[in-house]
């Protein structure tokens, strides 16, 4: 090894060549994605624990914040809105991202072996999946429209009566449910039927070969195959439909009554209705951490195929 | 070429070292050791198998990978710790690595726009080196309408164009069928004749590096094996993998014994002892095994096949022969051991023939078995 | 694949045209009825094909409403957004996908970015919507283009890195080498090299990052009261008046669409990747 200390010495010149801002580029290139994570995520984040053991009284210049330790969260566990909207927003994630997997994976292997005007028809689907949701409620709040919205029209053309989609507390979630399904499905399809389109041909070759059913092979092949896919679209439709607001915002402001009271509306009504920050902080928090497990194993799988570069 | 030739200048060509240089991913080491001078104008040839270190050696002198441990020079400045662009080099990719959004007139001009040349000197340049690589109807094309030798060309002519002190290429033929790849090649020598500018060649190829070489350099594992002009390296190989992996067909290694035979030195190939005359036998009294195992090394052109067996000759059964039009291989089976011959295209051999070969001793080269490495 | 019965060919087609009407019916449905008159809009049985369009609850609604403003307000703050969640996630991206980080960082920072996709936007809000009533500088971030701007681009980070980190990875290595060798520093590859040959997911990404703050609703709602309110919120509003204006409320629908469409058009063919990361749904 030639001596490190002459090394070091001939070693200077390139400080200067390289100036610091070179040397340390891959710091700077970074960090303002790191400032931008700690001012809208961590430092919110640590604000709203905070929140969550205070409570709150809004002031004419900004706030008091007192400390109450876990009186939020005591109240919110005891608080039937609460508890209600939990399992309100459960059903909701499960039973849409149940029908729109079902759904969209049945569409997805019915047209594995290609389809004429494929291209015209994910096109097509396209439209769902980027519509404002906004635009989407408006759209369904007017089919749904009991006295001359298209629905209950066509269902009088054909002799039964009109229902009240949106006003019965028994049938609005429901409705809504359905609503998320038209916007969502396309996109669950999407992805999978790209996935389906992309798994290796030798092994159904190999399985057709030895006679195997098509219930064997889906089981066998496709299913295992199909899997990591699957998995990372049902852990995101879990997430986005867990956190759901603007649809039953816009078409029912979360009612009949509370009917429709998903976690998010609850704490949109806390914070922003009744200025309970404290409360609503708690509840949101409680909240975070439940999604946090399911964004955790789903950000892992995304990023199974990742590998940092091999050098500088 | 001559003008080229004659508005040099700016750039001047420089010597290289490596001076124990060390390159480690990890646990593994890629490049051990390495000390190696490439004089000024030279055209050294790194060879060896993939994965041997080469690629790495030169993509270090490129600053292109990092220096775990040694020193580089180029010229008199230790370049370790400075960027690519500081080390006025030029490079020339296996996939050319042709800008693909440029034009090829935008591809050469790109480093001497780095270098914020004026807009006439560059325009002047870029047609200048057209000219010598033959692509001034290409200038406008984008690389994706160019055939793979020209955008050879033009990745030839966009290292060029810069005038620096050092030539890398890293297997600039190897991408061209055939043909065009012998053309290209006595294209290359041509031009780094007349540029006379140092230039590191890395190739897995034979041919092409004792075609073009003032020097082979040849790497094996991480290791430099041995370093010397292609005849002198051809000749006597330093060590058992360079004697295997030049030639084609490679020099035969056989497994002997070192025995004496009335004092006078001999070697025993099975249980033909064969006297080693001088050269060798004063090889053998070099060998510093404990036993008597030694390698012996005789290139398929210097083994003779005989008929019949002759004083010094070994036994053996033909294994298979290949025609080659002017020349056959007749690779022969000597109790286990197989030794490739190279013979006149008549000369008669057939699959099962027993038949007995022979060599000039003079002409023999012998390896220590533990460091694989030559004794003369 | 294995040869399919003519049956299941039937049955395929059918479900291909029944799930095309499906989709298409109600938006057709909300164009239709957009370009009704009050008389004709009231009509038993409606009318399936508009009989006598016109635009006057388009004008009513983007003029007499000035519901244009609202659209600036939306077409500002999805650029702001878009310009700054491309800018600094490329930016990351390639640090990403070129350099390497000690202690594994880059694993762990951009698992730590992607995350942000996952967090309930309703968590952080409440502190964001505080930390923007603020007074800083005798700027208050409630209600402007640049806060929710700010926050939209921010939710967008995750897909912007991972479009972009897959783009920079399509890049030969050896062209960026060449680069580097021919003169240039990291910054001017990514410059000269990087980004001209991403240029066009760099395009697409943009556009996704743009509907996606267009689409959103919640931080609009939350984040801005009249002056920068987004689109999205305005429209909302057409509900829970009391003299609801069907006719209104459906060209509300089919202008809030209509931008979002074209720009998806434009960028269909990179919208597949975009979506391994939720791309515009929410």
């Amino acid at each position: 090894m030639a001596s490190e200390a002459a090394v070091a010495e001939r070693h200077a010149t390139p400080a200067q060549i390289v100036p610091w801002w070179e040397r340390n580029l891959a710091w700077l290139l970074v960090a303002p994605m790191i400032v931008m994570f700690v001012v809208f995520a961590l430092l919110p984040s640590l604000t709203a624990i905070l929140f969550a053991f205070s409570h709150i009284k809004l002031t004419r210049g900004g706030m008091q914040r007192t400390f109450i330790g876990v009186d939020n969260f005591q109240r919110a566990l005891e608080d039937p809105i609460v508890r209600q909207s939990a399992g309100i927003t459960l059903k909701w994630a499960l039973v849409v991202t149940t029908v729109e997997i079902l759904l969209g994976l049945g569409l997805a292997l019915l047209l594995a072996h290609g389809v004429r005007g494929r291209g015209v028809f994910t096109s097509l689907l396209i439209i769902p999946i980027i519509m404002p949701p906004v635009a989407v409620s408006l759209m369904w709040f007017f089919m749904y429209e009991p006295n001359f919205g298209v629905i209950n029209y066509l269902l009088n053309q054909v002799g039964l009566p009109s229902v009240l989609w949106l006003s019965d507390p028994n049938i609005a979630l429901y409705a809504m449910m359905a609503v998320d399904v038209w916007q969502a499905t396309p996109f669950a399809f999407l992805l999978l039927y790209a996935a389906i389109l992309s798994l290796p041909r030798d092994p159904y070759e190999a399985a057709a070969i030895d006679g195997a059913s098509r219930w064997h092979i889906f089981r066998t092949v496709t299913l295992p195959l199909l899997l990591p896919v699957l998995g990372v679209v049902v852990l995101l439709r879990l997430i986005d439909a867990a956190r759901v607001f603007d649809k039953i915002f816009v078409m029912t402001r979360g009612g009949p009554g509370s009917s429709a009271y998903t976690t998010t509306l609850t704490v949109y009504v806390e914070a922003f209705n009744k200025y309970d920050f404290g409360y609503a902080s708690a509840i949101s928090f409680m909240f975070q951490v439940v999604l946090v497990i399911f964004g955790t194993i789903y950000v892992r799988r995304v990023m199974a195929d990742y590998s940092a570069p091999a050098e500088s | 070429m001559m003008r080229l030739l004659g508005s040099r200048g700016e750039g001047r060509s420089a010597p290289v070292s490596f001076e124990r240089v060390c390159k480690r991913f990890g646990a593994v080491t890629a490049v051990d050791d390495l000390s190696l001078e490439v004089p000024n104008g030279e055209m050294l040839v790194l060879l060896g198998p993939s994965g041997c270190g080469k690629t790495t050696s030169l993509r270090m002198l490129a600053g292109l990978e990092s220096i775990t441990g040694g020193t580089i020079r180029i010229g008199e400045t230790v370049v370790n710790a400075l960027p690519p662009r500081a080390r006025d080099i030029a490079m020339v990719f296996q996939s050319y690595a042709l800008y693909s959004h440029l034009t090829v007139y935008e591809n050469l001009a790109y480093p001497l726009r780095v270098r914020k040349l004026s807009k006439a000197e560059i325009d002047h340049r870029v047609r200048d080196v057209a000219q010598v690589v033959q692509i001034e109807e290409l200038l406008d094309r984008k690389p994706r309408a160019l055939s793979g030798g020209q955008r050879q060309r033009v990745a030839l002519g966009r290292a060029i164009i810069r005038r620096p002190a050092v030539f890398l290429m890293d297997e600039p033929l190897s991408n061209l069928d055939a043909k065009l790849r012998l053309h290209t090649r006595g294209e290359l020598k041509r031009f780094q004749r007349e540029l006379a500018t140092t230039t590191i060649y890395v190739t897995h190829d034979q041919a092409e590096a004792m075609t073009l070489a003032d020097r082979v350099a040849i790497m094996n594992g991480g290791v430099l094996q041995q370093v010397g002009p292609p005849k002198e390296v051809y000749a006597r190989p330093a060590s058992v993998f360079v004697a295997g992996f030049l030639g084609s067909p490679p020099m035969n290694l056989l497994a002997v014994e070192a025995t004496s035979d009335h004092g006078a030195p001999s070697l025993r190939i099975g249980e033909t002892p064969i006297p080693a005359g001088d050269r060798l036998g004063a090889s053998i009294s070099r060998l510093r095994t404990n036993g008597n195992a030694a390698i012996l090394g005789v290139r398929p052109e210097d083994v003779v096949l005989h008929r019949t067996e002759e004083p010094g000759s070994v036994p053996s059964e033909v294994f298979v022969v290949e025609d080659l039009g002017n020349e056959r291989l007749v690779t022969l089976n000597a109790a286990g051991q197989y030794v490739v011959a190279r013979v006149h295209a008549d000369a008669p051999a057939e699959m099962g023939d027993r038949l007995w070969f022979a060599f000039d001793p003079g002409r023999a080269h012998l390896f220590d078995p533990l460091t694989e490495r030559r004794v003369d | 694949m294995v040869g399919e019965t003519t049956f299941e060919r039937v049955a395929k087609y059918a479900v291909v045209a029944a799930v095309s009407m499906i989709v298409l019916l109600p938006v057709y449905w909300m164009v239709n009825m957009s370009l009704k008159g009050k008389g004709e809009f009231a009509a038993r049985p409606p009318t399936l094909v508009v009989q006598q369009p016109t635009t006057e609850n388009y004008y009513d609604l983007l003029v007499t409403q000035r519901f244009y403003l609202k659209g600036i307000n939306s077409i500002v703050v999805a650029v702001i957004a878009a310009t700054l969640a491309v800018s600094i996630g490329t930016l990351g991206a390639y640090a990403l996908s070129r350099f390497r980080l000690p202690r594994n960082l880059n694993y762990h920072l951009l698992f730590t970015m992607l995350t942000i996709r996952m967090f309930p936007p309703i968590v952080t809000v409440i502190p964001l919507f505080a930390f923007y009533n603020r007074e800083i500088l005798g700027f208050k971030l409630f209600d402007s283009w640049l806060g929710l701007g700010l926050v939209h681009g921010f939710m967008e980070l995750p897909l912007v890195l991972w479009m972009m980190i897959g783009f920079f990875r399509d890049i030969p290595r050896d062209m960026e080498e060449a680069a580097l060798v021919d003169g240039d520093s990291r910054l001017a590859v990514l410059r000269k090299i990087a980004i001209p040959l991403a240029a066009p997911g760099l395009a697409a990404t943009f556009i996704l990052v743009f509907i996606a703050s267009w689409n959103e609703f919640l931080l609009a709602l939350i984040l801005t009261g009249s002056k920068a309110q987004t689109l999205p919120i305005a429209v909302a509003g057409q509900i829970a008046q009391y003299d609801v204006k069907w006719g209104n409320m459906m060209a509300a629908g089919v202008i809030t669409t209509v931008p979002v469409l074209i720009l998806a058009l434009l960028s269909q063919r990179y919208l597949t990747r975009g979506l391994a990361l939720g791309g515009v749904t929410g």
